[in-house]
Parts: structure tokens; C-alpha cells; sequence
């Protein structure tokens, strides 16, 4: 354990400094300020309109000239982004992997106090990222549509922007382009890169003025922004590589930590805990690795097809977390009351319901094109999105926990002593 | 230098260094394996647990997410850290207390009941399966673009990487 | 000091459960209520270049969580100190 968690440690050391060194050099690039968290609130850095703007509210006025959103403006239903918070607030919570790190510290005085330290650390990416989002969709646009960057904001014009000519894309361009997940069609035939919201029926009008024919940056994978960013930006090649290094960090240490924890979940409370308790250990240790291996096959077909991006799949599965596992726990510690049959009634109502609502909507399990209604706002029930409905299952979970507790006979005095002792420092 | 031999330098770099302290570390570790954790400072298993906790999501998606969405992205910033007030206060003290290892042992106990663990264990394996799937999806990008290939590619290279990790690391 | 060992750790529940509640409405405050609900009315205001409901989202809410997270083990490791003092006297008692 103490060999794996300074591994951990080199790896957070590495991941943090491969995100906020870039982040802090486009900072320093566009407002002066090193700090990302203090720039992205800062005033940009010699603008050519003349007069200094905030950042934000600069960015805001370039995504309106290209007919999207403003940034800093609420885009979705205020029900889904509080559900969506909620969720994936009580997933964390009973998210396993997570959890089981609370188990290893030496008693429960340093339980509460590890949890805090976890968060400073995790705070540190965490309040950097809206500075990298924000200040990478700036470059972006700056790169493919420079004109509109340099202009005041919201300047009446009647000729088309100038947009950057596909022949003279930059080298990070062409490197993407391999990966398939970024994408060129040139729709009017100029050989410029328009990016533009085709989608907006407010803009097509002035798009159709500039003689534009759609958005030509067909494809542009949202998971490759922060990898793409030091490259948009111009930095330094060591800050390139440095980020490459965190990237895959970050993805190989919770991709195998995940994977230990479904192989020690079938292997030890599933086979050596209730089905086949005199296993040797040596079979329990094929079967995790073989639990192992049938996992990430699966995860690898269907991530070759994910049914989102990164951010939103793993949003998924905190929702069934959120649904299942967190009420199960919490009600554990805070009510005596809630027995056996409770439990596994609440836990299964709130990872079926959750379960089909997601498959609904992105394919039973998870296999493309099986949906039953398409994913947009529209179809789904008061407007709460599948990532967001794990508030709502764990709120199933406790409802019919305490309908069946109420119905059924109240636990023995064994629970509750257990009850009792958990809850003794 | 020539970026992509940069990269493969770096990056070959950071796993001679995870290789090398995981080494340093075992001699000295296999004794106190199962007093897993004594004598790790809070601040240390903070810095770990924040390493195991940022995934290819937090890393690689968040700021693209936010970038294209911004504001409405504040749902994973504020469900990705609140969460862990609702840890430290409902949840960690009192399973630390229970002392027991895993999540599905903790609700068989408290519960009383084969029963109630089989189903946590379910519901365990269902949402770290979905978990690993959007991990794949962030390894196969990392690696399309580190090696200079096709995003599927890239999954299938990352997916080999990351059993080799899990069954060493295991 | 004639309470009984089950009576102090009902008065040590009672004490933790009203600090739960105290901390729960706090980040309730200021992820969903600053964040959310009320992050339309607070953009009118702006702290430097932030809009402030944009802020509390994307910032503030996460700083008062890690605040919010030492200040529960702090005032929970000073009640456990205190209820385990009064343990010990029990028994000598």
C-alpha cells in the first residue's frame, strides 16, 4: 500500500504541474497575470480595440460575433444543472474506489482530515480548469477566425471576417487531423476554415452575408482541447510533452485503480465471500484477473463507441453510484431503522430505474443505435438529462427504503449495536 | 528537438520514475502490506487520493467541456468537489470506524445480510464498468495523439497498456 | 457528572447532528442557492472580471468546500476530545 501511494504521489506531482504550467503560461499570454485562477477575472493584455476589456467579458463577445452562447451564460434548464450537480455530488460519495482510500488511514480523526487534504489537492486542477476551458476556446477562435478576435466587441461589419486559410493551418492542426478527431470540410469551396454556430437561426442570416455555408470544423472532439491547448497556444515543445505525460497519468492510474476494484469485487466479496468461500488464493487471484480482462474488453468496445464525451460517461456512472450505493451507506449510519429488506429494495429500484433511464436514451447497454427515444432536451422527462437522473434514483432509493422499513419488522439489536459503535469516536 | 521525440522522451521519462519508486518502495513494504496506511501522513494520502481521484474526466474532458459549454459546466466542477464535503461528513469517519475493507463487506455487516452485499456488489461492478468506459474513451485520445494514430487504435494500444498496469500493479 | 454512557453518546450524536446541519446548509448555500438558483440575480454584481454567480460556480463553491471540510474535522476532533474526557472520568467515577 505505501508503494502504491507514493507512486500516486509522482503521478499527482507530474499531473498537476502538466496542467497548470501551461495553463499558467496563456495566462501570462493573454492577461499578465501567472495565476489562471486570478487571470480569467483579469483585463486582457494589449487588445487592438483600443480601450482593455476583462477577459470573460471579451470572451463572451467573441462566441456572440460567432453565433454561440455567451460563456458565462446559462445555456440548459436550471432543473437538470442542479439535478446534474446533486448527482454527481452523492456519487462521489459512493463511488467505491474513493471510499475504500478512506479505510487505509490510520483512524478516523485523520479519516475527516485526509478527506480535506484530497480536496485541497483536487481544488488545485479543479479551479484551474475553468481558466484552461476559457482561455482555449479563445485561442481556438483566435487561431481559426483572427479577424473576430481583434475587433470590438459586437462591431457591426459588413464584409466577411477573414478566417484562417486551410493550407496555412498550424502544425497541431494536421497532427489531430490523424487522430480523426478533428475535422475539415470545406462547404464553400474558399479553402478557409469558418468556424461559426451553424445551429443558431439568429446568425445564419449574417453567416449567409459573409457567404459562409456552415460550420467547417466538422468535427472537434471536446476531449482533445485541453491535450490541443499548449499546441494552440504556442507554447514551449517541453510544455507539450509535459502535458502528453499528465494525459496519460491521468487516464492509466484511475483506468487500472478502477479495474482493481471490480476484480477485488467479484474475486473477494463475490466468490470468497458468499458463493465459493473455500477458494484457494490462488484462484481468487485468476479470477479477479480474469474479472479484470472481461472488463476491459467490454470497456474498450464500447469506448471505441462512447455514449458521450469522457466527462459526461463518467457522469453516468457517479449518477448509478449516486442511485445505488450513497443511500445504502447513508442510511446505514444515520437511521436505525432501515433494515435488510430496505436496503435491498431501495438499492435495486435506484440502479434499475436510474439504468433504464440512461439506456433510454443512449442504448441498451450502451450498444450504439439501440435507444429507444433520441438524446435531446426535448424527450427527456421535465427536462432532467441521463447524467443528471442519479439525483433522482437515489431519491427513489430512500423513499422506498423507508416505505419498506415502515412495513417491515424494525432490525435486531445486533444492528444496532453496530449502529451504536460506528457512530462512537 | 523534434516535438514527437520530445514527447516519447517525456513521457518515457514518467513511467521510469513511477517504475523506479514502485520498486524502492515494495522491499520495504510487503511487511506492513496489511497494516495498509499506517504511518502515511494525511497529507500524503491526500496527494494519492487526489491522484487516483483525477481521472482522464477531470484531466483530459473537464476544461474541453467547459470550454464549449462554459457556465453549465459548473455542474462537474461543483459535483466534483462537493462531493467530497458529503465524504469527509456522512460517509469516511464512520466507515474508517467500522474498519472493514471494502464498500459491499460494510453494507453485508450493517445490514446483516449475504443478500444486501451480493446487490452492492452489483451495483459496484455496473458503475465502475460505465466509469471505465469513459476512461477509455480519454486513454484512447491520449494515446492517438501520442502515437500519431487513429482514435480507435489508440484505444486498442491504451487497453493493452492499462491491463499490463492493473495486473502489475495488482 | 451523573449522566450514563448511553446518555453522553446521545448528547455527542445530538451535537455532531447539529454540526452536520450547520455545515450541510453552507454548501448547500454556496453551490446550489450561489451557484444555481440565485446565479442569474448575483451576475448583476461582478468581483474583477467575474461575474459573482458565475463565480461562486466555478470558484467560490470550491474554496468554501475545502474550508468547510477543516472546519468539520476541527470542531469533530475538539467534541471527541471532550466526549472522550468525559468517558474516562465516567470510568474512574
Amino acid at each position: 500500500m505505501k508503494g502504491i501511494t507514493y507512486t500516486q504521489i509522482a503521478q499527482y506531482v507530474i499531473l498537476i504541474f502538466a496542467y497548470t504550467v501551461p495553463a499558467a503560461f496563456i495566462s501570462i499570454q493573454l492577461t499578465g497575470n501567472p495565476i489562471p485562477q486570478l487571470g480569467l477575472g483579469s483585463e486582457m493584455l494589449a487588445t487592438t480595440a483600443g480601450e482593455s476589456t476583462y477577459l470573460l467579458d471579451k470572451l463572451d463577445a467573441v462566441l456572440h460575433d460567432l453565433g454561440f452562447a455567451a460563456f458565462t451564460e446559462q445555456k440548459g434548464s436550471t432543473i437538470n444543472l442542479f439535478l446534474l450537480t446533486l448527482s454527481l455530488m452523492i456519487g462521489t460519495a459512493g463511488l467505491p474506489h474513493v471510499i475504500i482510500r478512506f479505510f487505509t488511514v490510520p483512524g478516523v480523526k485523520e479519516a475527516r482530515s485526509s478527506a480535506g487534504w484530497a480536496l485541497v489537492f483536487i481544488a488545485i486542477l479543479y479551479t484551474t480548469a475553468p481558466a484552461v476551458g476559457a482561455m482555449a476556446i479563445f485561442n481556438l477562435a483566435k487561431t481559426v477566425q483572427p479577424e473576430i478576435t481583434q475587433q470590438a466587441p459586437r462591431q457591426a461589419r459588413d464584409s466577411a471576417p477573414e478566417s484562417l486559410s486551410y493550407n496555412e493551418r498550424p502544425e497541431w492542426f494536421k497532427t489531430w487531423e490523424t487522430t480523426g478527431l478533428l475535422e475539415f470540410e470545406d462547404r464553400n469551396g474558399d479553402g478557409k476554415i469558418q468556424y461559426y454556430n451553424d445551429k443558431n437561426p439568429e446568425f445564419s442570416q449574417t453567416a449567409s452575408e459573409y457567404g459562409w455555408q456552415g460550420n467547417e470544423l466538422v468535427t472537434v472532439d471536446r476531449d482533445i482541447m485541453v491535450l490541443a491547448n499548449p499546441e494552440i497556444a504556442q507554447l514551449p515543445n517541453w510544455v507539450i510533452a509535459l502535458v502528453a505525460a499528465g494525459g496519460i497519468a491521468a487516464a492509466l492510474s484511475t483506468a487500472a485503480g478502477l479495474l482493481l476494484a471490480i476484480s477485488s469485487a467479484i474475486s473477494h466479496d463475490l466468490l470468497k465471500g458468499t458463493f465459493t468461500p473455500n477458494i484457494s488464493e490462488k484462484t481468487e487471484l485468476n479470477a479477479g484477473r480474469f474479472a479484470m480482462a472481461g472488463a476491459i474488453l467490454v470497456a474498450g468496445y464500447l469506448g471505441i463507441n462512447p455514449p458521450g464525451f469522457a466527462a459526461q460517461v463518467v457522469a453516468l456512472a457517479f449518477g448509478l453510484a449516486a442511485s445505488s450505493i450513497f443511500p445504502a451507506l447513508m442510511m446505514g449510519i444515520f437511521s436505525k431503522r432501515i433494515n435488510e429488506k430496505a436496503a435491498i429494495a431501495g438499492m435495486l429500484a435506484g440502479l434499475v430505474s436510474t439504468l433504464v433511464y440512461i439506456f433510454i436514451y443512449k442504448g441498451f447497454f450502451f450498444i450504439p443505435d439501440t435507444h429507444l427515444l433520441a438524446n435531446t432536451p426535448d424527450n427527456w422527462l421535465l427536462g432532467i438529462s441521463p447524467e443528471a437522473f442519479g439525483a433522482v434514483g437515489a431519491f427513489i432509493n430512500f423513499t422506498l427504503a423507508f416505505v419498506v422499513a415502515r412495513v417491515t419488522p424494525a432490525p435486531s439489536q445486533k444492528i444496532i449495536d453496530i449502529v451504536n459503535k460506528i457512530r462512537t469516536p | 528537438m523534434e516535438l514527437q521525440s520530445l514527447i516519447y522522451l517525456v513521457v518515457g521519462f514518467t513511467f521510469l520514475v513511477y517504475i523506479t519508486i514502485a520498486i524502492v518502495t515494495r522491499a520495504s513494504s510487503t511487511g506492513e502490506f496489511y497494516v495498509a496506511g499506517k504511518g502515511i501522513h494525511p497529507v500524503a494520502n491526500g496527494m494519492a487520493t487526489a491522484a487516483d481521484w483525477m481521472s482522464a474526466a477531470s484531466f483530459i474532458s473537464m476544461a474541453g467541456l467547459i470550454a464549449f459549454i462554459g457556465y453549465d459546466a459548473s455542474a462537474y466542477l461543483m459535483g466534483w468537489t462537493g462531493g467530497y464535503v458529503l465524504l469527509a461528513l456522512l460517509l469516511a469517519p464512520y466507515l474508517r470506524k467500522h474498519g472493514k475493507f471494502t464498500v459491499p463487506e460494510f453494507i453485508g455487516d450493517r445490514y446483516c445480510s449475504k443478500a444486501a452485499r451480493i446487490v452492492a456488489v452489483v451495483c459496484l461492478i455496473v458503475a465502475s464498468i460505465t466509469y471505465v468506459i469513459g476512461q477509455m474513451k480519454g486513454v484512447g485520445v491520449a494515446f492517438s495523439r501520442f502515437l500519431e494514430i487513429e482514435f480507435e487504435m489508440g484505444v486498442l494500444v491504451g487497453m493493452c497498456i492499462v491491463f499490463i498496469y492493473a495486473v502489475l500493479g495488482g | 457528572m451523573a449522566l450514563t454512557s448511553k446518555q453522553k453518546q446521545t448528547v455527542y450524536w445530538q451535537a455532531n447532528l447539529k454540526l452536520l446541519a450547520f455545515c450541510l446548509s453552507i454548501w448547500f448555500c454556496v453551490s446550489f442557492l450561489f451557484g444555481i438558483l440565485l446565479a442569474d440575480w448575483l451576475n448583476q454584481f461582478s468581483l474583477a472580471g467575474y461575474k459573482l454567480g458565475f463565480w461562486f460556480a466555478q470558484q467560490g463553491s470550491i474554496y468554501t468546500f475545502v474550508a468547510l471540510i477543516f472546519f468539520y474535522a476541527h470542531k469533530m476532533n475538539k467534541l471527541d476530545s471532550r466526549f472522550q474526557a468525559d468517558e474516562k472520568q465516567g470510568d474512574t467515577e
